[in-house]
């Protein structure tokens, strides 16, 4: 008992120095603490995650996704995909009102996609993800047609987020475009209330929230570039939530006493490309060789703090298009070293990675590549490349070394936007080709509405790419967030899309 | 004028370290109510010291009293001052005991006006402030003569010449109508006319306030003018003290003796047609005209009306609006073996002529030539043979020696430069022995030696490149009197022995009488006068050349000093664009005695100028 | 007038100096990195008319110069424009102007506070124990880097103790540790400046002048002595200024302050080349500024300047 007691003391003491401490926290006002400042709030002016994460509270879809990715009602009540997939139809939720008292309608949706799709949609990055849409038809005040240009498998998924998000027409049409982007108005569970440009944006519940009043009353979140400033803030009780957190500071977290780590997996995966013409990778016995010298979980307990998990594939668990059944080459480096010797590769060959300079871990994690293959017998270097050059001259043109940095997180989590980009004929991440039955069933399935087919074919196309061994698929990121003590029933998003409607505060 | 019967003053017994240093040790003097007590010794005598003491000021200079008593008698009773408190002294400086110091360009505080800074004073002892200050202000300027005195209130120090910026000094030295002055080398830094009226100044404000005074010099001439009592310091002890007549002309102790003897005596040298050297205790003293005459053959130097201008400039465009005119179309002629020396005051452009002669400065016209050959006119690689031929000695030796280099390195660089060098070592040896230093000296840095050696040094590094002809700036004068007496000798001893040409560039006449063939006499840029050493000393013609030979204070305690006139400044020698003066030509007065043909204007012109 | 005459030269230097480094800038960050390429980085299925539209949408399939010339004419007419990602810039620029200037002013008025005062005495007391121990500290607090300080402050005074905010700036708190970060950099040297100078200036011989006239060490210190230092103090401040923007910039990151160094990694980060391209233009015009300011400072204190 006296044990407690003294926690209590402390727990006594700590509330008296938070008091005389500046940023005491409001009452049922969470703060969320993450690296970037969108610094537009309109829909389709956005390319950030930092912007989903805070307007998912704001703007809803006509479709919802969970924090299990499934699919759920939003601003429609029910959908249908008819035409093979060319045309479907939404049943759209009554008596909804925008934040602003406008009402929400068939009018809204079409006129939210008209806007996406034409001259204002054009000068942002999001049009280009909804160009499958030909356009939006008003059936009745509740119900709405989209016709398809080509069937799209995803869709469904894509209407669930940014650029998809329903606006007021009215609101816009009255104040304009740029007093919109800066005073955003949905239909969420949380209203805008304020924002300072590089500082922090401000929310309160929406009481009439379709779904129910959240539990929060407020939501504010500060915009905090550098990751040491922002673990001080949650450890001195400055912020509740801390999202971007670096893996080196999870060690920290999970010592600290009036925080923890929440984690779940992530969208995006880290992998090497290998090239396969013209160079030493061309033999396949070659690639499979370089899998097989890697030791993933190493590279994810040293440089992840264990937050990943080996991938087979270039896909997480989470996503659509997973094969628990496929295995992964396993870390055998006699078997490497065989294969090398098969294929004539002498001891002491050389190689060079690519990869973009910028990202800290992943340096980190080519240099232990290196190591790995060192261990091979071959004579690996590092060739860092600024990100611009990368993605521009690098890749597409097919200029890199025998292996190249690939990694991707489309927030889709569906297998097609990964594969498509990296194994179709003419895709820019794909520079050397990859085979005509690769092409046929990614053009297979994504001809497809059928959900079933299209993950069969998507769990085809990861055994051909494992079996070809295009890449050395390393890991799949966990999304790691810092969480205060206080803080109850937060469920992480894998998609880094904070919704935090059922999260409340201790106090 | 001395009233000695109660001393103001009373030092006795006085010890004064610095550290473990003794810089004073046992000293006592009394000075004399109203009149003057000098005290005389050179550098490092511990003269300065005694005056900081006297002023309580000694802390702040790092020292301290170790023994000894320093009473004033004044008129606000006895005040023990190496006892009293901080606070007491405070009432006493600058009201009961003052003082002038030696530099007057830094002895004002650049960022204040002359007005305010007289007006501190006169507010802390006088509780004078406002208009009442500002006015009483303006008559100590009046006082000490300073034209436009009100409008001199508002002005700052850097915009006053150093010889306003010593009457400054006095007035706010006077302004609380001290007991005692006390006045420390207050015209060491001074032009001689400019000294002579500052001296004037000082017995005038004497004479009228009754202020007993504490003159502190190593000129003996300044001192025989100024002097009721002398004590003679040396290393910190009295050497000899007395009334002034009875030191100066009847010495008792060896070494006042010898300081007189080096004392050069403006005058000493009528009738005498060649230099001589100074007759130093433990010197053969080689006898009447013994020096050698120049060899009157071809001329090594002659320069053809060098005209030597800098360019001021001013407004946005930089554009040059005024021009110092340095040097107007300077003609004279040095003979292998001559001395001739270039008198004048500052701005009178003598060392812009030196500087000039040694191409450290293009004229603007005008021919330099060098046994003939016009160095100015030769391409720069056949010039450099003339930068051998033609040595520099400066001032101040520490300044030219490189401190990081030894004596060997310095002397060696411009041997090897002009390709002289042979055998380092013997070279070096006998330089060093030329110039009376020892060969081990060589492998020793500059700071380990006096400043007598120094220049010394300096001499030999000259003569290493076998010159002809050595420019000496202002050589001795930064010496003390019987270093200089030395080094002057040791000048002219090369000169005998190698037949070398000086141009003795210097301010000091009585030296310039010991030392030259020929004189000429510079003002504003031009040569006014020219001729042999005896004819300018004794009969001298020009108007400029007599007042600066009767500014020259006389050794002679019996003769009562001149009076001079109390204004007048050395006027500037920068001119507007396009206003160029009128030069002059020459009148022979006698053979080879020549004379500015304008010199009857000379007064009224100096007026004009200096207005 | 000389001092009008003075001032125009001085604004036609800035107009060079401008000129040559946003050029400069515009130039050399347009060589970092593509916008269109950046902004387009996490969407899949971009294709090169993605690209180019937004190249086109931002202006920048115009040729340099026209581009810069677009900058330049709307610097000069006051218009700054719009950013590319983040709308009007004027707001942008006064807001995060204001926070840096308050930062650098606020750490410039502490740091004066206690090297003056702390200077003085170490230079009046030569040698003691003050003395030493002001030495020791500001060659201490010279050898601090300014972010490890800044990291320092925030585990002691947020993260252990719980007094002052870590970040952001919510009130006057919120300053305090920001400006004590660059204000210890800057004491230690302003120290060191003091010191010196005041050692030089007690060493004149006016200053024994005004001692001789009975002044008190006060009347010698604050006034004599005092005023002449403060004109390499100046002068050294003037030079400090560039260092000191420099040293912002990582304090700012440091402390998520909303100054024109957090305005400028963030434009840096996204290839913002206008508001990049402003930060620096105004950054150059304020050290320009600064610099006139510092001569004219530096005429008020020196007659002998003023009077030439």
């Amino acid at each position: 008992m006296t044990d407690l007691k003294s926690r209590l003391l402390i727990a006594a003491l700590a509330a008296t120095t938070a008091l005389t401490a500046a940023p005491a926290l409001a009452e049922g006002t969470l703060t969320v603490a993450q690296r970037q400042d969108p610094a537009n709030w309109d829909p389709v002016d956005t390319f950030l995650v930092a912007w989903g994460s805070v307007a998912s509270n704001i703007y809803d879809g006509l479709v919802r996704r969970d924090e299990n990715l499934d699919l759920q009602p939003g601003l429609a009540e029910s959908w249908e995909v008819l035409d093979e997939g060319m045309r479907i139809r939404f049943q759209l939720r009554e008596g909804v009102q925008f934040h602003n008292g406008e009402p929400f309608d068939a009018e809204a949706v079409k006129y939210t996609f008209d806007r996406l799709l034409g001259e204002v949609g054009g000068a942002g990055p999001q049009q280009s993800n909804y160009t499958t849409i030909d356009r939006v038809e008003i059936v009745d005040e509740t119900t709405v047609d989209f016709h398809m240009a080509q069937p799209d498998p995803v869709i469904l998924t894509k209407l669930s987020g940014y650029g998809a998000m329903i606006v007021p027409p009215q609101y816009i049409e009255e104040n304009g475009e740029e007093h919109f982007d800066m005073n955003p108005v949905g239909t969420g569970p949380f209203k805008f209330a304020s924002y300072e440009q590089g500082a922090q944006i401000e929310l309160e519940a929406n009481a009439d929230y379709f779904e129910g009043a959240p539990e929060l009353d407020g939501l504010v979140f500060r915009f905090i570039r550098e990751d040491a400033t922002r673990l001080a803030e949650l450890q001195s009780g400055g912020v509740d939530l801390v999202t971007d957190v670096a893996f080196s500071a999870v060690p920290t977290i999970e010592a600290a006493d009036n925080a923890g780590i929440v984690a779940v997996a992530g969208p995006s995966i880290y992998s090497l490309a290998l090239r396969t013409k013209d160079a030493v990778t061309e033999d396949v016995r070659v690639r499979r060789a370089l899998n097989m010298a890697v030791d993933k979980q190493a590279l994810i307990d040293a440089f992840l703090a264990g937050r990943g998990s080996p991938i087979a594939s270039l896909q997480g668990e989470l996503s659509f298009g997973h094969d628990p059944e496929l295995e992964g080459y396993p870390f055998d480096p006699q078997q490497a070293m065989a294969l090398l010797e098969e294929a004539g590769v002498a001891p002491g060959t050389e190689m060079t990675i690519d990869y973009r300079a910028g990202n800290s871990t992943f340096n980190e994690v080519a240099q232990a590549l290196t190591g790995f293959f060192a261990a091979v017998g071959l004579n690996v270097g590092l060739n860092p490349v600024e990100d611009g050059v990368f993605l521009n001259e690098i890749v597409p043109q097919g200029r890199t070394n025998e292996m190249y940095q690939f990694s991707w997180g489309g927030w889709t989590f569906d297998f097609d936007n990964t594969a498509y980009l990296t194994y179709h004929e003419g895709e820019k991440w794909n520079p050397y080709g990859t085979s005509e039955e690769m092409n046929a069933l990614l053009d297979e399935q994504r001809q497809s509405p059928d959900q079933e087919l299209r993950e069969d074919i998507l769990q085809k196309v990861a055994a051909l790419a494992h079996e070809e061994a295009y890449h050395i698929p390393l890991y799949n990121e966990e999304t790691v967030y810092a969480v205060a003590d206080r803080v109850e029933g937060f469920v992480p998003a894998p998609d880094k899309r904070l919704r935090l409607t059922e999260v409340s505060v201790a106090e | 004028m001395s009233d000695t019967t109660a001393p103001i003053l009373t030092v006795e017994d006085l010890s004064i370290s610095f550290g473990d240093t003794e810089a004073v040790r046992g000293l006592s003097f009394e000075v004399p109510r109203g009149g003057t007590l000098a005290i005389v010794g050179e550098s490092g005598s511990g003269k300065s010291v005694t005056s900081m003491a006297a002023m309580g000021l000694l802390k702040f200079t790092g020292g301290r009293v170790t023994s000894g008593r320093i009473q004033l008698h004044g008129k606000g009773g006895e005040t023990e001052i190496t006892g009293a408190s901080e606070a007491d002294l405070r009432r006493i400086r600058g009201n009961r005991i003052s003082m002038i110091f030696q530099e007057p360009m830094t002895s004002l505080d650049p960022v204040f006006t002359i007005g305010s800074q007289i007006g501190e004073a006169l507010k802390l002892h006088r509780g004078l402030r406002g208009r009442a200050a500002r006015d009483e202000a303006a008559r100590l300027l009046e006082l000490v003569r300073l034209p436009n005195a009100r409008a001199q209130l508002d002005r700052y120090p850097h915009q006053l010449s150093g010889g306003m910026r010593q009457r400054v000094m006095i007035a706010m030295a006077v302004s609380c109508r001290p007991d005692l002055l006390i006045a420390d080398e207050p015209t060491t830094a001074l032009d001689v006319t400019i000294q002579a009226q500052i001296l004037q100044i000082i017995r005038d404000m004497q004479s009228e306030f009754g202020t007993s005074v504490v003159f502190i010099s190593h000129d003996m001439g300044v001192v025989s003018e100024m002097a009721d009592e002398i004590v003679v310091m040396r290393h910190g002890e009295m050497v000899e003290a007395g009334r002034a007549e009875d030191v100066i002309l009847r010495p008792k102790a060896d070494y006042t003796r010898a300081l007189m003897a080096a004392v050069p005596k403006i005058g000493a040298m009528q009738g005498q047609e060649n230099p001589r050297k100074f007759d130093l205790p433990g010197q053969a003293a080689d006898q009447t005209d013994a020096h050698p005459a120049p060899e009157r053959t071809e001329p090594l130097v002659r320069l053809d009306k060098v005209t030597t201008r800098y360019d001021l400039t001013s407004g946005f465009l930089g554009r040059v609006s005024h021009r110092v005119h340095a040097a107007e179309e300077v003609s004279f002629e040095i003979h292998p073996g001559e001395t001739l020396a270039l008198v004048g005051e500052s701005g009178s452009g003598k060392s812009t002529v030196g500087k000039t002669l040694q191409q450290l400065v293009t004229p603007v016209s005008g021919r330099i030539l060098y046994r003939g050959t016009d160095i100015l006119s030769l391409d720069p690689a056949e010039r450099q043979r003339f930068k051998r031929e033609i040595q520099y000695i400066f001032q101040d030796p520490y300044g030219s020696l490189n401190p990081r280099k030894t004596v060997k390195q310095s002397l060696i660089e411009p041997m090897a430069t002009h390709g002289l060098l042979k055998k380092a070592d013997a070279q070096v040896a006998d330089l060093l022995t030329s110039v009376g230093l020892k060969p081990e000296h060589a492998g020793r840095y500059p700071h380990e030696f006096s400043g007598g050696q120094r220049q010394r040094i300096a001499i030999a590094r000259a003569l290493s490149v076998d010159p002809g002809l050595i420019i000496a700036d202002e050589a001795v004068s930064a010496l003390d009197v019987s270093v200089q007496a030395q080094v002057i000798n040791l000048m002219m001893d090369i000169q005998a022995r190698r037949g070398l040409a000086y141009l003795f560039i210097s301010h000091d006449m009585a030296v310039v009488e010991r030392v030259s063939h020929r004189v000429a006499v510079m003002y504003l840029g031009e040569i006014v006068e020219m001729g042999t050493r005896r004819q300018v000393f004794e009969t001298p013609q020009h108007p400029y050349t007599k007042r600066l030979l009767r500014a020259v204070p006389v050794m002679d305690p019996t003769r009562p000093p001149e009076r001079v006139t109390l204004t007048g400044d050395i006027p500037s020698p920068v001119r507007p664009v396009g206003d160029p003066r009128r030069s002059h030509g020459f009148v022979e007065v006698a053979p080879g005695h020549l004379l500015a043909d304008n010199h009857q204007d000379f007064e009224k012109y100096r007026e004009g100028i200096a207005s | 007038m000389p001092i009008l005459s003075f001032i125009l030269k001085r604004v036609i230097q800035a107009g060079f100096v401008l000129v040559a480094v946003t050029l400069f800038v515009s130039f050399a960050i347009r060589l970092t990195g593509d916008p269109a390429v950046m902004m387009l980085r996490e969407s899949a299925n971009v294709t090169p008319e993605d690209l180019a539209r937004i190249r086109e949408g931002l202006g920048l399939n115009r040729p340099f110069l026209v581009q810069y010339g677009d900058f330049i004419g709307g610097l000069l007419t006051g218009e700054l424009g719009n950013s590319f990602f983040r709308g009007a810039i004027a707001p942008l620029i006064s807001g995060a102007l204001g926070a840096t200037l308050l930062l650098a002013l606020t750490s410039l008025a502490v740091s004066l506070l206690i090297s003056v005062p702390l200077g003085i005495y170490a230079a009046t007391h030569r040698g003691s124990f003050g003395d030493q121990l002001v030495r020791v500290l500001s060659l201490a607090g010279l050898s601090f880097p300014n972010f490890w300080l800044g990291i320092m402050l925030v585990l002691i005074f947020s993260v252990t103790l719980r007094w002052l905010p870590p970040s952001g700036f919510t009130g006057p708190q919120s300053l305090i540790m920001p400006a004590v970060t660059i204000g210890v950099i800057l004491t230690s040297t302003n120290l060191r400046i003091v010191r010196t100078t005041m050692l030089d200036v007690l060493s004149s011989q006016f200053i024994m002048v005004a001692r001789a006239k009975g002044l008190s060490q006060t009347a010698v210190i604050y006034k004599h002595a005092l005023r002449n230092s403060s004109i390499a103090l100046v002068t050294y401040l003037g030079l400090q200024f560039g260092s000191l923007m420099g040293g912002l910039v990582v304090v700012e990151l440091v402390f998520n302050w909303p100054g024109m160094g957090t305005l400028a990694i963030e434009a840096i980060a996204q290839r913002d080349y206008p508001i990049l391209q402003t930060v620096i233009s105004i950054l150059a015009v304020l050290i320009v500024a600064v610099n006139l300011l510092v001569d004219l400072t530096y005429m008020l204190l020196d007659p002998r300047i003023r009077l030439e």
